[in-house]
């Protein structure tokens, strides 16, 4: 089996590049979360004052 | 008559109402999705358990598959940018102008990553992390910048019409130098970056070319899914800015 990572051919690299790829789209996905987070509220804060409106 | 749904201050009204809306955006969205983390997963599998160590590079050569199918996908987001841009142009509708911004703005995160890679990679089989006399690199960095450049220069004009033009012009210009750089770097003389993929075709071993080749449509589907995910918060985002003025 290939999966080990092995010190020698540079394996901690390869290592890093992959996580360098999860890291970023963590990233990218909690930005979009966090947005879509501030959007709820906003929907819900506009949602209370239409429904005291009426 | 349906209403214009991508209408805001940073993206120009649409002179003809446009039949897109964060639902159309969703469209697929799921499908895309589901596909993407399917094909990531069948990829992770590939590469560390298919396809095999390379004889001369080791285990390093496993980061191909990742740097070079992200890089294809990153260049054909600048030139889909650029398609987009001419469709914003031709249609004056905004959900174009909304499309190829969110397509360029992907393609650049994706750019960030394709570099780290390619530095990576470079510093273990090189033993530095730039070599200023390779085409090949120094190419994908002057097309990397010339985006970078895209967001603020997009976002210092003021007015939403003139900021879709000039951006739709300026992605149109710079989608149409990607393949131009490409072929010249292709012309050019390669110093120590490999041409994996040429006009004879690949020099890859079966297993290999599988490998790259899921990759390639895994990481195709990745920005696919995220680009429309990113079209719909967009565009939900707008509407609800659009309902605060009205409300206001």
């Amino acid at each position: 089996m290939n999966v080990l990572l092995a010190a020698d051919t540079g394996g901690g690299y390869v290592a890093a590049a992959y996580l360098i790829f999860l890291v970023v789209l963590l990233i990218y996905v909690a930005i979009m979360a966090n947005k879509l987070v501030k959007m709820q509220k906003t929907l819900s804060e506009q949602r209370k004052n239409s429904d005291s409106g009426d | 008559m349906a209403q214009p749904q991508t209408d805001s201050r940073f993206f120009s009204a649409p002179s003809r109402p446009s039949r897109d809306s964060a639902e159309q955006f969703a469209r697929g969205l799921k499908g895309f999705t589901i596909a993407a983390v399917i094909g990531v997963i069948i990829t992770g599998l590939l590469i560390f358990w298919y396809a095999p160590i390379d004889a001369d590079q080791g285990m390093r050569q496993k980061i191909f598959y990742l740097h070079v199918p992200l890089a294809i996908v990153a260049l054909g987001g600048f030139i889909a940018g650029g398609i987009m841009a001419i469709q914003y142009l031709r249609t004056r509708d905004s959900a174009w102008d909304l499309r190829s911004y969110v397509a360029i703005h992907l393609s650049l995160i994706i750019g960030v990553v394709v570099l780290l890679t390619g530095m990576i990679w470079a510093k273990t089989s090189w033993g530095v992390l730039w070599e200023w006399k390779e085409p090949t690199l120094v190419s994908f960095l002057i097309v990397f910048l010339m985006y970078a450049i895209y967001q603020p220069m997009r976002f210092a004009i003021e007015d939403p019409e003139r900021q879709a033009q000039t951006a739709a012009v300026y992605a149109i210009i710079a989608g149409a130098f990607v393949p131009l750089n490409f072929i010249a770097v292709r012309l050019s003389q390669s110093l120590i970056h490999p041409r994996v993929l040429t006009a004879t075709g690949d020099n890859l071993p079966s297993e290999m070319r599988i490998t790259f080749y899921v990759a390639l449509i895994a990481a195709t589907l990745v920005f696919i899914a995220l680009w429309k995910f990113e079209l719909v918060a967009k565009s939900v985002s707008m509407q609800i800015k659009k309902l605060n003025r009205s409300a206001a």
